[in-house]
């Protein structure tokens, strides 16, 4: 070990990057090349870029689709109840419908773009581990991954890489998963998830880790 | 954590990952030395780089509405002059001498030889909680104020704006530094105050719409909610696995559209709040606004009587014309003393709710942007037993009036500032710690004292902060160029500064970009850590 240390020490001087993948902090040297998310320190820069990202209309729709109506009652609670954190439209000329609207009073002046906050991914992930206990949440969305009516097959099924592939497609279509991102999440989240509990636990912690993902709210 | 802790972290990986812990105990002789030395460098090097730019520092942005008689308080005329007067605008007074208003200005002495003269007001003793009152010139001693600001154009909300986002085309003050904090809740926005907004990546920034309970609105998305069976255990078992997902489609998705990591970063910071636990939010802020209450009514009592120079005489209300004692309802008709119009209960509109939320947002490192509020003054008694609000935006608000109302205000708010910065300093934060206050636009002070117009053309900002070593006056500290007279306070267009000025000093402090890169700070940093006046052609007036 001491001789590596030394050879790497000696190879800095040449090549300094080399050492970085010295030893067991090859991850963190990754993390710091590609901008530390947990650390929340954002070394990457995108100057001048203004995300735009879907209001709560478009976040709830999302949901509701993959997830079905048995979602909807968290949905409705976490995203389309909070204007003021995921934006959208609050017309203070429909106060009779304010709850069609669900915009309080206070709530007029909300911007109709949302920014990214924490507070807007802590209610999001709030819904999204709420609707994951959910089993026939679960079964709506892989029903719909597979195109089929019926999601019970994830008793004894289950997901393959196929399947990852077109769960991350229904949150974010048009975008394919490459097939070693989908093939790490078999690998992790799946296979860890049905260590514990079988194929379903694999199904749930598959859609929970996509719904987790903020990236499915980018226009 | 807090942000120190949270840099040593930084440092601490960056070290571990270079394996530098390991370096020194393999060296011993003089070649061995060289080489150490060299790869020391090396590393010293890497972690600057892995360390990236230093962190911002903390921002707190009050915005004073109207800004009512700065001339009164934080603005000085000729600051580096024994006297100047009023060339006879009955607007323009700071004091009372032998029941006589007038521009009144004393002598404050400061380290290396630094002589400025103030208003009266500064003269006078402030307390924060702790109980040991100082004089209040005493904030100066890390401030710089920049006078005769043009603003462009008039307007409230466009200049109000300019506050926190001084190009419209540009970056805002709190989304540069959501943009680049590891706080969770990088920047809010507190009820009325300025929200103008924009990031370079995106970031956003979390508004409270009212103080009911601020610090559980601004919190409460982080408040779990009762999971059923097992599904908490199961999911904290899975976190490694979950966590490595999401690095691997973070990258994924910022291949495509890099503005993803500020998304990524967000939900990363809101996994980590979703674990911690807050205790009772609502009793922290009652304690904290019982706190800064307390704190602004010992001031606004204290100024009744306690201001030398001002209030330590009796106001004879029949002084004064009809027009010097307007407050906007009419005159102030049936009391003897004007030094009564610092009612029992008067209080300046969000001043206690704004400190108590800044305090605690920044001190628990939840926040390193603030955007506060200093309003109206409410309660001002202008008949016996008649409380009536008085106006910021002060049109119809004589000099009488303005200057003993005005008084209790800037002695309340500084009264919280001394509290705020003695907690910032216990918590080594004020080294780290910016503070700035201004408004839309100075006032155009009417001759005949009935008040004031906006003065867009010489606006004033103040910033503080421990980096500073202050005090500093700079811009058009005098007006009009080569005139002693006053009577264009707010809307001389002669030796008036560029906006963009401001913008660069207050960025400069705060560790960000400057969205006026074209206008260069008033401040240098020195070698020595703190900021200096810049020798510039703009820091007019400045004592040689």
């Amino acid at each position: 070990m001491r001789g590596i240390r030394l050879a790497c020490i000696v190879a800095a001087l040449a090549s300094f990057p080399g050492c970085l993948n010295f030893g067991a902090k090859t991850e963190e040297s990754s993390r710091l090349v590609m901008g530390m998310y947990d650390q929340g320190t954002i070394l990457q820069k995108t100057q001048q870029t203004i995300i735009r990202i879907g209001d709560r209309e478009q976040v709830a729709s999302v949901l509701m689709n993959v997830f079905g109506p048995n979602a909807n009652s968290v949905v409705s609670e976490n995203i389309l109840k909070k204007p003021a954190q995921f934006g959208g439209p609050c017309d203070y000329m429909s106060e009779a419908s304010q709850s069609d609207m669900n915009c309080q009073f206070d709530d007029i002046g909300v911007a109709t773009v949302p920014s990214i906050t924490s507070a807007l991914e802590a209610l999001r992930t709030q819904a999204c581990d709420r609707i994951a206990q959910d089993d026939a949440a679960i079964r709506y969305a892989a029903a719909q991954a597979r195109e089929v009516s019926d999601g019970s097959f994830i008793q004894s099924e289950p997901p393959g890489i196929a399947d990852i592939k077109a769960a991350y497609e229904l949150f974010r279509p048009g975008h394919p998963l490459p097939d070693d991102i989908a093939s790490n999440l078999k690998t992790g989240v799946v296979g860890g998830a049905m260590k514990s509990g079988g194929s379903v636990e694999g199904w749930r912690f598959l859609f929970l880790t996509l719904c987790l993902s903020p990236d499915w709210q980018l226009l | 954590m807090n942000r120190k802790a949270k840099q040593e972290m930084h440092r601490r990986q960056a070290l571990q990952i270079l394996g530098a812990a390991t370096v020194a105990p393999l060296f011993r002789n003089p070649i061995s030395m060289v080489i150490e030395s060299l790869v020391k460098g090396l590393i010293n090097e890497a972690r600057a780089e892995v360390a990236g730019k230093p962190l911002p520092r903390n921002l707190i942005v009050f915005y004073m509405t109207g800004g009512a008689a700065r001339w009164a308080f934080d603005q000085s005329h000729d600051p580096y002059k024994a006297s100047s007067g009023n060339g006879g605008n009955k607007q323009v007074i700071t004091g009372f001498r032998n029941g006589n208003a007038d521009l009144i200005k004393n002598q404050f002495n400061f380290s290396q030889g630094r002589t400025l003269y103030l208003p009266p007001v500064w003269g006078s003793s402030i307390a924060p909680s702790s109980g040991k009152s100082v004089q209040m010139s005493e904030l100066l001693r890390n401030a710089i104020v920049m006078q005769g600001v043009n603003m462009l154009a008039d307007g409230h909300r466009t200049n109000a704006a300019a506050l926190v986002m001084p190009n419209p085309n540009g970056m805002s003050y709190g989304g540069m530094i959501a943009d680049a904090s590891p706080a969770e809740l990088a920047a809010i926005a507190l009820p009325n105050s300025q929200v103008a907004h924009r990031a370079p990546s995106g970031s956003g920034i979390a508004q409270v719409n009212n103080f009911a309970n601020p610090l559980s609105q601004l919190l409460s998305p982080f408040q779990r909610k009762p999971a059923s069976g097992d599904y908490l255990s199961r999911r904290d078992a899975m976190d490694l696995a979950m966590k490595s997902a999401l690095q691997k489609l973070g990258t994924f998705a910022s291949s495509t559209d890099p503005a993803a990591i500020a998304l990524f970063s967000a939900q990363s910071k809101a996994e980590k709040l979703l674990k911690r636990s807050f205790g009772d939010l609502n009793a922290s802020y009652a304690t904290l606004v019982k706190k800064y209450m307390a704190i602004q009514r010992t001031a606004i009592d204290q100024s009744r009587t306690g201001v030398v120079g001002v209030t330590d005489q009796m106001i004879a209300n029949g002084s004064f014309s009809a027009q010097e004692r307007l407050n906007g309802a009419g005159n102030v008709a049936d009391i003897a003393d004007l030094r009564d119009l610092i009612s029992p209960i008067m209080i300046v509109q969000d001043l206690a709710e704004n400190f108590a939320i800044a305090e605690y947002m920044i001190l628990n490192g939840f926040s390193q942007y603030v955007s506060a509020f200093v309003g109206n003054v409410f309660y001002a008694q202008i008949a016996s037993g008649r409380l009536e609000t008085i106006n910021s935006d002060e049109h119809d608000v004589g000099a009488a009036v303005s200057l003993v109302v005005n008084t209790a205000r800037y002695r309340a708010f500084c009264a919280c500032l001394l509290e705020l910065t003695d907690m910032l300093k216990q918590k080594g934060l004020w080294n780290d710690s910016v503070i700035l206050w201004g408004s839309e636009f100075n006032r155009d002070p009417r001759m005949d004292g009935s008040g004031s117009d906006h003065g867009w053309r010489g606006n004033v900002y103040t910033l503080l902060s421990g980096a500073i070593d202050g005090p500093y006056y700079v811009g058009n500290t005098s007006t009009i160029a080569g005139s002693s007279a006053p009577t264009k306070i707010g809307s001389s267009e002669v030796d008036s500064v560029v906006r963009g000025y401001v913008a660069s000093t207050v960025s400069t402090l705060a560790r960000i970009q400057s969205p006026a890169s074209n206008n260069s700070s008033f401040l240098t940093l020195t070698q020595g850590g703190t900021y200096v006046l810049n020798n510039i052609e703009l820091s007019k007036g400045v004592a040689s």
